[in-house]
Parts: structure tokens; C-alpha cells; sequence
């Protein structure tokens, strides 16, 4: 599979990264070389198989969605915060 | 003070110094932690301040004979666990500075059986590296040669036990992250069955294959610690309800009767040949002792490195995508756009084998090429299950290396990704599968460096694995 210099900004940009020239070029070559690797799965005839997410079937459902009392704490490391809100950048540029 | 020597203490021993009145755990503990002070193999990120107080706690239950067999152990944790009130970095510049507000559950049990944390012990960023070289914090040495890397991801935990400065520790194992460095660093490393210990609290990098486990210096630790850590935990929806066996106090019943498997492929052209030598050496030893031993095939194993490096991935550009220094982690110019916020953190707090990922995890995830990587892949996952599933109804263990080669030089393969990945092919496949896996050291190489035997036992067999391993340490002695 072909990686091109485009691809690797658009990802980098789906990803939210910044990428300097340098690394975008070293990204697409070895990339490019995991890419050619993990290929070989398209040898295998897997039509007729089923996906498998987790390799043990644990059954387990998610808990009961249960109200639990907030834990002011958790919010204690943002960079700032405001009247128990947390201050963040502006969404919409200017 | 007592002048404790660190060397070779495991946990029978320590508990039977602390009977004896020999030492107490807390002049145990201030020993490691000036150990790890003097430590030169970059093993630890951070020393538990309280630890100190745990061990007094520790001395207090073990003087009124309420102790447990852990009970004043110390204990280092993988920086990718998290321990309330201490920092949990994940080796990554993006949370050097974030202090854990919770605990994971397998430390909380461990702690309530009377353990003591010692610190947090350095990895690869957020658990991803086979070298221990992507860390934020700088490289881990090997204690046995400190020109090669010590594995990983969980170098820290592992270089810490051979060097001594602690008796225990835990790790994080996605793909071989507990198994590659203790057969690195010559120590003991149990990944469990996926589900048998809670991965609340573990710093997330591949869900579906991340597991916690044991590190020690001997199999039978290994035993005791996962008495402790094991068991469901609704805090985890992965976790399974199975039973607990007591596993020390199983380890010496007779096991002859365990149907034992050489997986082929696992012998192949990759691995070096002193590994080899040393593995079937083993092999022949166990012939000798009576066990009944067959060559068997799982033939989907060439895939599974491919089907790892496109399910792991994915899964890590999904769980990293929380960090964006909003709530925790590193911070930007609150006068910057959201996105260009986002970009700032990301690309400053990240290391390289991070972005590599996130950028591939990206685009497999992506649209158009879902179809044509993820869910194939998660077909494989299902052609290797199957592999294990086929050969586990006639043989109980199946033993392979844990390796392809022993330590390389540090630097060796960092600018050739795909060269570092290979170093997991005989891991990923216990992690694609769910299955337990199990290292240790049986012997060394012309430069005195540590090969790493590996167990595989089925779903929920650590018992089956910890007998073995227990009893290939006790004949091999």
C-alpha cells in the first residue's frame, strides 16, 4: 500500500498532531514498510470467517448505569478553572 | 540498621526475615528505596513517598500475626498503573505531571494484602516499544549488560528485579510487554488470561490485549501475587467471574500427567540458534523427567504479528485521542484556537513511536480501509483462536521461546520500526487469543545474556503454567 506525503498530513490532521517536514517524510517510509508487512494478511481467504473483538468471550455486559456523587478531584489537574468549570481554548476561531 | 542484602531475596524469604526479627519491612523498604536512589540502570521514574508509611502499617500487622504471605513486600509498579496520589506518567511527556486520583484495582488488593509501593518503574511511552527506549524519561539498561536494552515495555519493572532494587513488581503486557523484557532481563513474567486480572486503573493502550501481571524473580512469586491481584472486578466489564485457585499452594503437586506441545512454527528460521539450543535443551530435560511431549502446528501464527500491528494500532489512536491537556496532562496557550490547542499538546507531549501509531491507527480506522485492515484482521483473531483452541484438546502447555533473540544494543533497532516489531512474534499471539503466557529464565547465552523460556497455557490455566514453570525452576537449580 502507498502512502503518500498528503496522506500522512491528513492523517497527522485527523489526529489532531502537527508534523514538521522531517518527520512527515520519515513517517511515510517506515510506514510505508509496516504497511507492506501487515499485508500479508490479504493472502488469506478470510470470507467465510467471523471477527472475533476480544480473544475470550468474557459475556460480561457493562454495569448498571448507577448515579454515583461527583468527585470534585478529578477536575483538580486542568490547567484552569473558573467557578468549577474548566477553562477551555475558544471553539470557534475569531 | 541492619545491612540487608538485596540479592536473591524473594518472598518466603523476606517473610521468614521478618518472623525471625531479622529485619522489619520498613527497614526493608528504606534499603530498596536507597537502592533505587543509587540505581544506574534508569529503572525507576519515581520513588513512593508513601511507602514508608506503608511499611510501618505493614510491621504493625505483621507484630500482631495478622499478616498475609505479602503482607510488607515491596512493590514496584509499572508507571502505567495507576496508584492514588503518586504520579502515573506513562513514560510520556504528555503526563509528566499528572498525579493519579484513583487506584487500580490489581495494586488495591495487593495494597490491602499488606504490600508495600516502592515506586513507579519506567517503559516504553504509554507501553509502546519492545525496547524500553521510548520512554520520556530515557532508556533502561540492562542490568546484565548496560550497552543493551532491557525490553519492553515493561523495562523498568523487569531491570528492576534483576538488579535487585526490588523483590517484586508489576507490568502491563499488550503484545509481550511483560514476557520480551523478563526473558531480557532474566526474570520471572506472567501474562494472564485476558479478563483474570481487572485493567481498571491501567493506563490504556490496546483494550482488547491489554493485560496487568506479575514480575518477580521466581515463579512461585508469581503464584503469590496473583492470589492477590486475580478476581472479578465490576470496575472492569472485561473482567471474568471464574474462581481464584490458591496458586502457591498448588505449585508442588504432581504434574506429570500434563500433556506437553512444541508449537513448530515457533522453531523457524527467525530465531537465533544459542536461543534455540537452550529451548530444546529444556525440551529434552522434561523427556527425561517423564512427560509426555508432541510436536503440534498452529498454523496461523505467521499471520499474527500482521493482525497485531493493525488491532493494535487502532485500538491506540481510539484510547489516545483523550489526550488532549484539557482536564490533566501537559498544557498549551489558552490564546490558540481548539484545534491548534489540541495540535500543540499532542505533538509536543507525544514521543515518536506514539505519533507512528496514532498516524497508523488513524488511517486503518479510516474510511476505506476499515473493511480492508481492521476487520480482516479481526478475522484472524479468530483463525488464531481457533489454533489454540484445536491444540489445547490435546496438549495441556504448549512451550516455546519467549524470543526470537536475546537482549540486542541499545540504539540497535530504534530507526527501523518493523525491525523492533518483529521482536514480538511469539508473544502477540497470547495476547490476539486472550490466552495466559508465562517467562523465564533457563539459561544464557555466550555473552552471559539471559534466555526467556515461554509457557502458553489455555484460557484461565495459570495454574497449569505457574506448576510447570515451578517446578522447571526447582529442577534446573
Amino acid at each position: 500500500m502507498e502512502l503518500d506525503k498528503k496522506q500522512i498530513i491528513a492523517l497527522a490532521d485527523l489526529a489532531k498532531l502537527e508534523l514538521s517536514e522531517e518527520e512527515i517524510g520519515l513517517y511515510q517510509e517506515q510506514l510505508k514498510d509496516v504497511l507492506s508487512y501487515v499485508d500479508k494478511i490479504k493472502d488469506l481467504d478470510l470470507s467465510k470467517v467471523k471477527e472475533s473483538l476480544t480473544g475470550i468471550a468474557t459475556g460480561a455486559l457493562p454495569r448498571a448505569d448507577k448515579a454515583k456523587a461527583s468527585v470534585p478531584g478529578i477536575i483538580k489537574q486542568a490547567g484552569e478553572i473558573r467557578d468549577s468549570y474548566v477553562v477551555a481554548p475558544n471553539v470557534f476561531n475569531k | 540498621m541492619p545491612t540487608i542484602k538485596l540479592g536473591n531475596l524473594n518472598i518466603d524469604k523476606i517473610q521468614t526475615a521478618f518472623k525471625a526479627r531479622d529485619f522489619s519491612s520498613e527497614e526493608l523498604t528504606r534499603e530498596y528505596l536507597e537502592a533505587i536512589r543509587a540505581d544506574d540502570t534508569n529503572s525507576f521514574i519515581s520513588i513512593s513517598d508513601l511507602a514508608i508509611e506503608q511499611a510501618r502499617q505493614a510491621d504493625k500487622l505483621l507484630a500482631q500475626g495478622q499478616a498475609t504471605a505479602l503482607t510488607g513486600i515491596p512493590l514496584a509498579v509499572k508507571d502505567l498503573i495507576l496508584v492514588e496520589g503518586l504520579r502515573a506518567t506513562a513514560a510520556s511527556k504528555i503526563l509528566e505531571n499528572y498525579i493519579a486520583s484513583y487506584t487500580a484495582t490489581a495494586v488495591k488488593r495487593l495494597t490491602a494484602a499488606g504490600m508495600v509501593v516502592i515506586g513507579k518503574t519506567n517503559c516504553d511511552e504509554f507501553a509502546m516499544g519492545s525496547s524500553n527506549e521510548n520512554s520520556a524519561f530515557g532508556p533502561v539498561l540492562n542490568p546484565h549488560d548496560k550497552t543493551r536494552v532491557a525490553g519492553g515495555s515493561s523495562g523498568g519493572s523487569a531491570a528492576a528485579l534483576a538488579a535487585n532494587i526490588a523483590p517484586t513488581a508489576l507490568g502491563t503486557d499488550t503484545g509481550g510487554s511483560i514476557r520480551q523484557p523478563a526473558a531480557f532481563c532474566g526474570v520471572a513474567g506472567l501474562k494472564p488470561t485476558y479478563g483474570r486480572v481487572s485493567r481498571y486503573g491501567a493506563i490504556a493502550m490496546a483494550s482488547s490485549l491489554d493485560q496487568i501481571g506479575p514480575m518477580a524473580t521466581t515463579v512461585k512469586d508469581l503464584a503469590y501475587l496473583l492470589k492477590f491481584m486475580a478476581g472479578y472486578d465490576e470496575m472492569d466489564a472485561t473482567s471474568l467471574k471464574a474462581a481464584v485457585p490458591d496458586y502457591p499452594a498448588n505449585l508442588n503437586t504432581d504434574i506429570k500427567h500434563l500433556r506437553l506441545g512444541i508449537p513448530i512454527e515457533y522453531f523457524s528460521s527467525k530465531i537465533d540458534s544459542q536461543v534455540k539450543t537452550a529451548i530444546e535443551a529444556q525440551i529434552d530435560n522434561l523427556k527425561k523427567q517423564g512427560f509426555s511431549i508432541k510436536e503440534v502446528s498452529l498454523p496461523y501464527t505467521d499471520y499474527a504479528l500482521a493482525a497485531y500491528y493493525l488491532l493494535m494500532p487502532a485500538e491506540v489512536s481510539s484510547n489516545l485521542a483523550r489526550y488532549d491537556g484539557l482536564l490533566y496532562g501537559l498544557v498549551a496557550d489558552k490564546k490558540l484556537s481548539l484545534d491548534q490547542w489540541y495540535k500543540t499538546v499532542r505533538s509536543q507531549g507525544f514521543g515518536a513511536e506514539t505519533k507512528r501509531r496514532v498516524i497508523l491507527g488513524t488511517y486503518i480506522l479510516s474510511a476505506g480501509y476499515y473493511d480492508a485492515y481492521y476487520k480482516q484482521a479481526q478475522k484472524v483473531r479468530t483463525l488464531i483462536k481457533n489454533d489454540f483452541e484445536r491444540v489445547f484438546k490435546e496438549v495441556d502447555i504448549l512451550i516455546a521461546p519467549a524470543t526470537p533473540s536475546t537482549a540486542f544494543k541499545v540504539g540497535e533497532k530504534s530507526q527501523d520500526p518493523l525491525a523492533m516489531y518483529l521482536s514480538d512474534v511469539f508473544t502477540v499471539s497470547a495476547n490476539i487469543a486472550g490466552i495466559c503466557g508465562l517467562s523465564m529464565p533457563i539459561a544464557k547465552d555466550r555473552n552471559n545474556l539471559p534466555i526467556g523460556l515461554q509457557l502458553l497455557g489455555r484460557p484461565l490455566g495459570e495454574l497449569e503454567i505457574l506448576q510447570l514453570g515451578h517446578f522447571i525452576e526447582q529442577t534446573n537449580k
